[in-house]
This record gives C-alpha cells, structure tokens and sequence, in this order.
C-alpha cells in the first residue's frame, strides 16, 4: 500500500541553494524559495564563541544595537522591511531583513545603507546603553526558561575555561560595562570578508545580483582569528530553586563536531530512538512509540523531555534534558533515562526503533523552515560549520547509511563510560551527586 | 442503518463536492497536509464544543487505534495535528513523500470514521481541551483578544474559542457535532508537494470520497456591534486592546501597520496589531501588553488618538510587510467608534470614555 510505485515521481526539480565564494572570502548564498515572504542578511562566523569573559554578550548586544538604529526604523517605516539579528555559538546574524515579495530592491538598498554607516551606528551612546539594558533583559528571561537554562549551563560546564563555554546571549555583569569602543574593537576584528556570508532566501534575488551585491558591500578584507579549541570537562553545576514547580536537568557527553558526518548523523538518529516527550502538551502522548516516554509516563517519572545531538565545528554534545513534577522520585528519572541510553552500547535497541528514528529524523531535518530568516540562519550555519551546503539528498543518504551496528559502535565509543556534564535547576534535591549519575553510563553485566 | 443518510454514503457524486488544491512545493523530501472542514469552527458550534473535538480527532475508528495510528505515522516519518479556529476545524499532516495515500487516508477516517469513545473525552481529549485553555487564558493578551471578539460579535464569532469548562458535553455530543457540520461540500485540502493527480486519485479512493453530503457552509451574516468596554481584573501582566469589525480589511491593514510604527520601543511592553479576517467579517485590534501597567495606558493613550488623526495611506510598504500580502495605499477614514477590552490592573488604564 506505501510503495513508491504507487504514484508518479516528480519530474520538477527544486532548484539548490547556490553557493559561491568571494574573491575577497565573502560567502555568497541564495535559496530560490516560494511564497510571500523572502529574507536576505548578513551572517558572522564569530558567535559567542567569539568573545571572551570581559565581553561575554557584545555579539548578542551589536545586532541589538544594528537593528534598533536610525536606519533599521527608516527601512522599517520607509520600505517595509524589518531587521532582525540573533546569535548562536558560533553564528551571529548580524542583520537579518525579512521583506515582502516584491520589494528586494528596497531590502537590499536598507542593508547596504546601515552597512555604511555601521560605524556611526555603533558610536551612538545613548543607543548602545539602551540596547545593553535590552540585551540585559534578554539574557534574564532566557535564565528564566528551565530548559534553555539548564541546556546553557550544561554546555557550560562540560567546556568550562574556554570561550565555547560562554552563554550565547552574554551575562549581565559583562553586558554592563561595554560601550561604543568595545563594539568598534568587535567590528574591527570580525566584520572582515571572510568571516561573513550574506545570505538570501526567497523568489526574487538570484546568485548573480547577490554576488554583485556582496562585493559591493563596504567589509574590509581580511581573516578573523580562529576559535580557541575546546575542551570537555565531566562536571555538573546546579541550582536548586525549590520555588519552581519541577526538577529539570540536562545531561551530555562529547561527540566530535558536525564536520565527522558518521558520527554526527549516527549520533543525531541515536537521539532521535528516544526522541522527545511532550506530555499535556500533546493529546497523543501516550501513544509515542519510544521505550523511554512510555517507562517514564507509566511510573509517573516525567513531564517532558527531549534529546539532543549539538554540533560545533569540532566538537559536540549528544544526550538529554528531562523535567518531572514528581522531585521526589527525580532519581529514578535520571537513573532509568540512563540505562535506557545503556542500550545503545549493548546493541539491544530493536530495528523497528532504528527505522522510526531515521524516518522521523528526516522529516524533521529536511522541513524547511517556515520563516525565511530562519531559512537563511540555517544555511549559513551549515555553510560556516560544514564549509559546504547540504543538499536534501545528502542528508537523506548519511541518515540513511546510519545502521544497527554503527550505532552500536558509536555508543561503544562516545557514551559507554563515558564522563558527563550535567545542569539541574528546580527542586532537584533528588538528582543524584556526580558519582552516581555517572556511574550509570556503564553497565556491571552486559 | 438501511436509511436515506448510509445511502449516501457510498454516492460516487459525493467526491466533486469535496475542494481539492495543490500549493507549490517548498521542499523535495517532506509533503504536507491541510484539511479544512468550515463549519466545524467555534463559532459553529455550543461554547467549546467545537475544541473538544479537535482535541478528541486522530483517536479510535472501526479500523484502527490511535495507538496504531500514531506508531504507524513515527515509521513512516509523519505528524498531524488538530487544531479549532473560529471559522473551521483544520487538520494538519506532514509527512516524508511517500506517505502521501497512507495520510490521505489517516485524515479521512479520523473525520468519518470517529468512533469518539467516552473514555476518550474524560482520559484524553477533556483534559487536554482544559489544559490548552488554561495555558492560553493565562496570557492576558490572548484573554483580552476573547473578550474583544465576544463584545464586538456577542454570539457566531464572539463564542470562546476553546472549551472553557463553564459547560458539560458528553461524546455523543461530540460526535452530534461532527455529523451535523462534516459534510464534503464544508471540506477544502490543500496539498504542498504533492502531484495534484496523486491527490485527486487518492482522495477518491479515499475515506473523504464516502462522506455525506448535505448542508453546505451556511453563510449567515454575522451581526456585529461596537462602542462596548470590557475590563477584567487579573494578576500578572496588563493588555489593553481597541479592536473593531470592519468592512474594507485592506484599509485596516494600514490602519495597523500605521499604529504599529508610532509605538516607542520598549523592553517590557510588547504591541500587536492585524485584521483577523473571518467569513462574514474582518475584527481589526491593536493591542499592547506590558508589566508595566502605566505604561500600557499611555500607548493605548498614543494609538487610540492616532486612530483618529494620523493619515495611514502612507504605510502601505509596511502594511504589506505584516499583513503578508500586498496591501494598496487608500485614505481611511476614522471609525466612529470602537470596542475596549483591558485585562489585569484596569485602575491604571482609562476609561474607553477617557481615550
């Protein structure tokens, strides 16, 4: 009844996301897209990852300052385009326009009018300490999500001492004491061509008229320094607020990064065998397939929870994030999430689970973002990252070549025994000391 | 069992009725789904009737489990969802190419077939109907927007859009319901990368292809009424909103974008303004939320005088930009009055007569 046969395959080709290389190292990218809405940007190979204790938040904070200024409200009002920024570990999108079918012309005369006066921009006092009490806010109200903060604060400790460590929206005691010249020192060292990519998503800009666009763009020529390599530390951090309803905790081991493409796609279908839960959020919660959300749900031992396979470009973090209601038996959570994660090393995870996994995993990683932004984030993150696009069958053939064994192997490798960094937050007098957690990443009987 | 109504179950007119549309492809490998059944909306239906079985779809039929439904989607790399909106009952699915005649299927049992089993409606689909309501009646916003649309509409699109607890169904209420509102001339589906041929062809071998057909969209004109105020006290933050229905939606697209443009930045305040457009009528608000109390009243201040002095036709780029479709600069003229809703600390926002 699902063969292929059934019905005709297209003979329509959606046209590839296209791109070339500067002279200059600038990244030019474009995704021809329909719809109504199109974006196109400027993305940095700089991040959080970036920055350095003293100036934790300043990526975060510029592409406030960019897409508050003078300029980004005339484009606004003016043209119709409106500016975003956002920022990840190792990606800052520095300014974001998203723009309706029909005005590319406009959105692209809006960028290369802020570029230009990108310096007056940030020399403005008055809006750079606005926008630091903004970022400020910011940062506060992502500590006051659990899960991103316990997921933060995880990557935290398990890279602590290095700039990989640093949370992608700063801290306040950092955000604090930047101004105007510590944001001209940032420019200076990472708006240089061939740390940028301008990106863009959407019906009308073809590659020809971006390339002539990016090459026309005011970005003095040069490199910007490497990241400085991470190291991963077994460690946990935790605080225990037992005003907040749940307990929550994240928990992770090292992977290599997203550019060992075995492992990371054996590593993205490894978390995907248990997924994620959602349980009130969802009406078919109880029907989920995964071994794990059904243990859990039938003794009460969860709320939600997810699984993660976070990739830099040289090293990774795969594993878990659990919140439960029931603080008081939040040890067996960990525990039986754990021995459940000892299946993979012990190549007892059945072939029905695999193939729900790759099936899942390729919806979700070949759903194209609804938001042309978005879009456009994720193909200069890949294109940063990986140093190339990936096309659809691409992905498709690496979820495909991930087997039985070679999740057997990967877990032998990069889970069994392996150190741990974990974060809890909530009432987490329950989770147990480091020692004991860790001593459930291996098993005394095979 | 042998009457006029399983008779024509099996008519093989019944599928014409039924509108089928292919939107472009915005990907290679993964398909989607909509279908949306008019009539099966809130405004349709009793109070929340019309939630809970949105929330009781993708359960048992004669032929299959949810629990199979939903193990069988994981294989096959799929998701649906059901959601209510005022207008209709709207099913989502997307799903990796080749599930395309096994979802076609899926959504066309789960709206024929439905077995909507009592342990359904007190297990799952109740309490789930009560947490979707308390999560969203918790922002103030969302609950200022309710009160806007019950002032301005009062019965049809001023019922509250999820079920509230305030009545008692029981399944054969729903399943009332779902006879009495899904017939194939109230269905639409409209597929994204799929072969329109496929579509037609599976549809027809379909479970949709055996619906009843019968009533079509009743198109009764929706009375609507303005000059109303409504304030709700609230802990948490404070939402203000103007809002009124609206003839010309394109105007008011501009008379949105306008607004939002004069709104002074601010790290707590948040503001929204857009034309929700129904069948039979289009509710224009600007609405702005803040836990800043004080705040709230002095740009619902700003926006309620710039509805009646600024000139809008000049945000027609902006206009276009929000509304998502392109939106023709007009003059526009000043609505003679409005409906306002304020949830949360009402003593520190004027009155609608102070505006």
């Amino acid at each position: 009844m699902l063969s292929k046969r059934l019905f005709s395959t297209s003979s329509r080709q959606l046209t590839k996301a296209a791109v070339s290389r500067l002279g200059n190292g600038i990244t030019v990218i474009t995704k021809p897209t329909v719809g109504t809405k199109a974006s196109v940007g400027l993305y940095l190979n700089s991040g959080s990852r970036a920055e350095n204790p003293y100036n934790s938040g300043i990526s975060a904070l510029l592409g406030n300052v960019v897409s508050s200024s003078h300029a980004a409200v005339d484009a606004l009002k003016n043209e119709g385009v409106k500016y975003y920024s956002s920022n990840q570990k190792e990606v800052t999108g520095l300014l974001a326009a998203s723009y309706p079918k029909g005005n590319a012309s406009g959105a692209l005369a809006s960028i290369k009018n802020t570029i230009s006066q990108l310096n007056s921009i940030v020399s403005e006092d008055v809006r750079v300490a606005d926008q630091k009490e903004k970022s400020i806010a910011i940062t506060e109200a992502f500590e006051n999500s659990p899960k991103d903060m316990v997921i933060e604060h995880m990557i935290g400790t398990a890279f602590q001492g290095t700039s990989l460590a640093l949370p992608k929206y700063g801290k306040a005691e950092s955000l604090e004491i930047l101004e105007s010249e510590d944001l001209k020192n940032y420019l200076a060292s990472n708006f240089v061509s061939s740390n940028l990519a301008v990106v863009a998503v959407g019906p009308e800009i073809d590659h020809d008229t971006l390339i002539k666009f990016a090459s026309e763009l005011p970005v003095p020529t040069g490199a910007k320094t490497a990241f400085e390599p991470a190291s991963f530390l077994g460690s946990d951090i935790r605080l225990r607020d037992d005003n907040l309803p749940q307990a929550h905790a994240a928990i992770s081991v090292l992977t290599p990064g997203s550019k060992d493409s075995a492992a990371h796609y054996t590593g993205l279908v490894a978390a995907q065998i248990n997924g994620s839960y959602e349980g009130a959020n969802s009406p078919y919660s109880h029907f989920v397939g995964s071994t794990l959300a059904q243990f859990l749900e039938e003794n009460h031992l969860i709320d939600s929870f997810d699984h993660f396979q976070f990739a830099y470009s040289d090293v990774g973090l795969w594993g878990g994030y659990f919140a439960s209601h029931n603080v008081g038996n939040y040890d067996e959570t960990i525990h039986f999430a754990l021995k459940n994660w000892n299946r993979f090393s012990t190549g007892t995870v059945n072939d029905i689970e695999i193939a729900k996994a790759k099936a899942e995993l390729k919806l979700k990683l070949l759903t194209p973002p609804e938001c042309p932004v978005q879009f456009a984030e994720k193909l200069a993150t890949e294109a940063f990252l990986l140093g190339y696009v990936p096309s659809e069958q691409e992905i498709a053939a690496n979820i495909d070549g991930v087997t039985s064994s070679s999740i057997t192997g990967w877990a032998q490798k990069y889970l069994f025994d392996q150190d741990i960094a974990l974060a809890g937050n909530g009432q987490i007098e329950a989770l147990f000391d480091y020692n004991r957690i860790r001593n459930d990443m291996s098993l005394l009987r095979w | 069992m042998f009457s006029v109504r399983s008779a024509r179950h099996f008519s093989t007119s019944a599928l014409r009725a039924v509108s089928i549309k292919s939107a472009p492809a915005s990907a290679e490998t993964v398909s989607s789904l909509k279908v949306v059944i008019k009539n099966a909306g809130s405004k349709s239906s009793p109070a929340g009737l019309a939630h809970l079985l949105a929330s009781s779809t993708f359960f048992d039929t004669p032929e299959k489990s949810g629990l199979r439904l939903k193990r069988e989607s994981e294989l096959l790399g799929g998701e649906y969802s059901a959601e209510v909106t005022r207008d209709a009952l709207v099913l989502k699915a997307s799903f990796l190419k080749e599930g395309l005649p096994f979802f076609v299927n899926a959504l066309g049992s789960s709206i024929s077939k439905a077995a909507y089993k009592p342990h359904e409606l007190a297990e799952v689909a109740g309490p789930y109907a009560s947490h979707v309501h308390a999560s969203k009646a918790a922002c103030p916003k969302f609950k200022a927007l309710e009160e806007l649309h019950a002032i301005s509409y009062r019965s049809g699109l001023g019922l509250p859009l999820y079920y509230d607890g305030s009545k008692t169904y029981s399944s054969e209420d729903i399943k009332a319901f779902a006879e009495s509102s899904i017939f194939s001339e109230n269905i639409e589906i409209i597929g994204e990368n799929v072969e329109a041929a496929d579509l037609e062809k599976f549809v027809s071998e379909s479970p949709f292809a055996t619906l009843p057909t019968g009533n079509d969209v009743n198109a009764l004109p929706q009375p609507t009424y303005t000059g109303a105020e409504s304030r709700i006290r609230q802990a948490g933050k404070t939402s203000a909103i103007i809002g009124l229905p609206v003839k010309d939606a394109n105007a008011y697209e501009l008379v949105a974008a306008g607004l939002l443009a004069s709104v002074p930045e601010s790290i707590t305040a948040t503001a929204d303004s857009k034309v929700l457009s129904y069948e039979g009528s289009s509710l224009f608000y600007f609405s702005v939320t803040s836990s800043d109390a004080a705040e709230v009243a002095s740009i619902i201040k700003a926006a309620a005088k710039d509805l009646k002095s600024v000139d809008f036709s000049k945000f027609s780029k902006l206009a276009t930009l929000l509304a998502g479709k392109e939106v023709a600069s007009k003059s526009v003229s000043a609505p003679s009055d409005f409906n306002f809703v304020v949830v949360g600390d009402v003593d520190a926002v004027p009155l609608k007569s102070e505006l």
